[in-house]
């Protein structure tokens, strides 16, 4: 039978979307049947979750240095210096970290600030926003918004586009650079670490949480009261109790992301 | 058609060689950086965006210029345009491909670029700009290909043609506009967050790109038999001074705003170019330079005389593609990023390899526009059938 | 019809033969056959599905609970028996798969999972352990 030229490339071409589509659609991952997930046991739960960082509790820099340590080992942080030992403000890479007041709130400062203040250090980090600018533009949704308010990475699935960066108003995120591996002090085993080319920040301790544990940051300030944690619509956790009996200030509140991280000053 | 590209002298082939060397050399430097990550980079925790995505928001905007020649043609039946469209078109081609590279070497994990289209989010402006480029780049490769072939036989273009060179037309303008929505949606960079970054990138776009245009016009003419008209480049030229003035009219308007309002936030990225911000002022030298530069432009343009002496127009063009060059490039990306979040002020300057990548991409992008403009010219200096 | 500068596309196109079928010759040249079989899990504990299951789907299985554990905080596998296992790939995978046997043998993933996933090219350092931890080295620096 005689196929003119454009007929065979018509068929071939139909014939190989065909053959390619089908592939595509039987190599899906996934496709085996889930087994039952039963719930977990001892896992701490919320419909919100919360931070309150009291900042005249968090005076004691041996305080702040244990949380901003407990995260980092926690998570196996790379710890990037320079060779004189300042840190190296290319590469670095912090979850968590102290800044001075005057950085954190900029619009909150003025110069007849009581002088406790104007020279505190202040613990900062991702504030897990009800209204994350970091979420609406990560091309991949690589990082988004959990059911219980935590904002998290899929390092997964990460491209490195670092458009989430650009857009937190607060500079909690950091990009791998580099090979984070050979800055790690001590690897906890019981997390994995990241890959160059991918973003981090925290994650509120998801993980632990699941074990029914606080947040590493909020274990290491102990019974200082530095660092409240708790399910923000829970009206009797702490976290409602210290925000109802205090005045709280949150980062840049005019930009509308409803930061979930608050502040007794 | 494709064999005309391999049809040449000593110098097209020079400069062919010439330009797989550079694309050589900035491949072993993309290597370089694959195996060590963005660090060999000048980009920081602070600066996360640097030379790559300068070049990229640049060259957006030529490619986003080719309306400036299709729109009179098209639909104002202006003919002087008629014989550079193709120009216009590939010129498009040639910038979205560098585009495209230029996201390409700046992604950390360049290797799962396809998670954007695996798992599309419609709420991210990057997804946008994907599909919007990705499509603009297919249709200037179609019209320019379709209606070139059809002038190489001595026919109309087929019907079909004409819809898509209509839907060209606002897509240039949407692919920029898109590009400008990655930066003023942003809350917390506030020398982006503002309405008129989109106009500012279309003025600023419909001055370099048609500026580059005449610059290759001149190029054409110069080493082929092909004339691509000289009322066709002075009415470019018009076009050129008219959207240079435009844009330095919205940066003035920028400057307003920003300082008669007193907002600090407002004030800060304009501060840092011009004036420099709590001692550091890397980039000061740079932004007045280009402002000069498109005065200087400005006034050579407006003069009729000056404008019509051909070398006066050349030295005019390149001035303005080097002062937009400035200003939505580095000095774009610097003015978003170097006053921190937390209103400390961070540095930036790019290595010398990621320089080398760059250079790498530019070379790449030539050498798909001498392909393409090669054809075209070959097929244009063919004696036409009628 | 007369085949024109075949002086030139002759030798050319020996040379892109060779080029692009280098995989095969320099692969087959330096490997070894696959399925020499891994050293099994150590203390005879059986694993979470059976051998042929695992064999047919762990990959899919890693791939779901990637996506289960990150995406959706579901952490729990509840197995074809039953039990029920932390859905880790170090915690639960590696417990008996990546430690070193009597012998003293590691059976750490470089070795383990390495022995057919290297032969077909997916080699796991790249895709699982730059980030996931490989009990093996814990106590070393880096890698």
């Amino acid at each position: 039978m005689a196929v003119d030229r454009r007929a065979f490339l018509r068929i071939s071409s139909l014939a190989t979307v065909g053959v390619g589509g089908g592939q595509w659609l039987l190599a899906a991952p996934g496709r085996i049947a889930p087994e039952a997930l039963s719930p977990r046991g001892k896992s701490l739960k919320a419909e919100r979750w919360g931070l309150v960082i009291d900042i005249r509790k968090c005076l004691d820099p041996d305080l702040r240095n244990r949380c901003v340590k407990a995260c980092h080992k926690a998570h196996n942080v790379p710890d990037f210096r320079n060779k004189d030992g300042t840190p190296d403000r290319k590469n670095e890479i912090k979850w968590i970290w102290e800044e001075p007041y005057d950085r954190v709130f900029p619009s909150q400062y003025h110069e007849f600030l009581a002088a406790e203040l104007s020279h505190v250090s202040v613990l900062t980090l991702c504030n897990h926003c009800g209204n994350p600018p970091c979420v609406r533009v990560c091309p991949t949704k690589a990082t988004f918004r959990c059911d219980d308010g935590i904002v998290a990475m899929d390092s997964h699935r990460c491209i490195g586009c670092r458009f989430c960066i650009a857009a937190c108003p607060y500079g909690s995120r950091s990009f791998n650079w580099k090979d984070p591996r050979p800055r790690i002090k001590e690897i906890n085993p019981d997390y994995p670490t990241r890959t160059k080319g991918v973003v981090e920040k925290c994650n509120f301790c998801s993980e632990r949480l699941a074990e029914g544990k606080l947040p590493a940051c909020v274990e290491a300030a102990g019974d200082s009261g530095a660092l409240i944690f708790g399910d923000l619509h829970d009206k009797n956790s702490k976290v409602r109790q210290l925000l109802n009996s205090r005045y709280t200030i949150r980062r840049k509140p005019e930009l509308g992301t409803e930061p979930a991280v608050f502040y007794v000053v | 058609m494709l064999a005309k590209a391999l049809v040449g002298g000593r110098r097209y082939y020079g400069w062919i060689v010439g330009l797989l060397a550079a694309i050589g050399v900035g491949l072993l430097c993309y290597l370089y950086q694959f195996m060590n990550g963005l660090g060999i980079t000048g980009m920081s925790r602070d600066i996360i965006w640097g030379f790559y995505i300068a070049q990229f928001t640049f060259l957006v905007g030529v490619a986003a210029s080719a309306v400036m020649v299709v729109l009179p043609y098209y639909l104002h039946n202006y003919k002087e345009f008629g014989r550079i469209t193709i120009l216009g078109e590939f010129l498009a081609v040639a910038a979205v491909t560098m585009c495209m590279l230029n996201i390409f070497v700046d992604m950390g994990q360049p290797l799962r670029a396809l998670n954007m289209i695996l798992h599309p989010s419609p709420n991210s402006v990057m997804f946008w700009d994907m599909i919007v480029l990705a499509i603009y780049l297919l249709l200037n490769l179609v019209i320019g290909w379709t209606t070139l072939d059809c002038e190489r036989n001595g026919v109309p273009p087929p019907k079909w043609v004409k819809p898509l060179i209509y839907l060209s037309i606002p897509w240039a303008v949407s692919i920029h506009t898109v590009t400008a929505f990655l930066y003023c949606g942003l809350p917390g960079r506030h020398y982006w967050l503002t309405a008129i970054l989109a106009p500012r990138f279309l003025a600023s776009a419909f001055a370099s790109g048609p500026a580059l245009l005449i610059l290759l016009c001149l190029v054409v003419r110069r080493f082929s038999k092909f004339d691509p008209g000289r009322r066709a480049i002075q009415n470019l030229a018009l076009i050129v001074v008219y959207a240079t003035i435009i844009n330095v009219f919205f940066v003035l308007l920028e400057f307003f705003t920003s300082y008669y309002s007193g907002v600090p936030s407002h004030r800060h990225g304009l501060q840092y170019l011009f004036f420099g911000y709590e001692g550091h002022a890397p980039l000061v030298p740079w932004m007045w330079f280009a402002a000069i530069l498109a005065a200087l432009a400005i006034l050579i343009l407006l003069s009729p005389s000056k404008r019509q002496n051909e070398s006066l127009l050349a030295l005019a063009c390149g001035m303005v593609f080097v002062s937009t060059w400035i200003d939505k490039g580095l000095g774009l990306i610097m003015g978003g990023f170097a006053v921190t979040p937390l209103e400390t002020v961070a540095e930036y300057r790019p290595t010398i390899p990621e320089v080398l990548i760059s250079v790498g991409v530019y070379a790449i992008g030539a050498l798909v526009l001498t392909l393409l403009y090669k054809i075209a010219i070959s097929i244009k200096e063919e004696p036409q059938a009628l | 019809m007369k085949f024109y500068h075949g002086q030139y596309i002759l030798p050319g196109l020996v040379v892109f033969l060779v080029l692009i079928t280098f995989p095969m010759w320099y692969g087959v040249a330096g490997s070894k056959p696959p399925f020499a079989n891994p050293v099994p899990n150590t203390a005879g504990e059986k694993c979470i599905e059976a051998k042929a299951y695992m064999r047919a789907n762990h990959m899919q299985m890693l791939i779901r609970w990637r996506d289960e554990v990150v995406r959706q905080g579901e952490r729990t596998y509840t197995a074809k028996d039953g039990k029920q296992w932390n859905k880790s790939l170090t915690r639960t995978c590696m417990a008996c798969h990546g430690q070193a046997n009597e012998k003293g043998q590691s059976t750490s993933p470089a070795t383990y999972c390495e022995h057919c996933h290297a032969y077909v090219g997916v080699h796991t350092p790249t895709y699982c352990w730059d980030c996931h931890i490989d009990p093996a080295t814990v106590g070393k620096e880096g890698k």
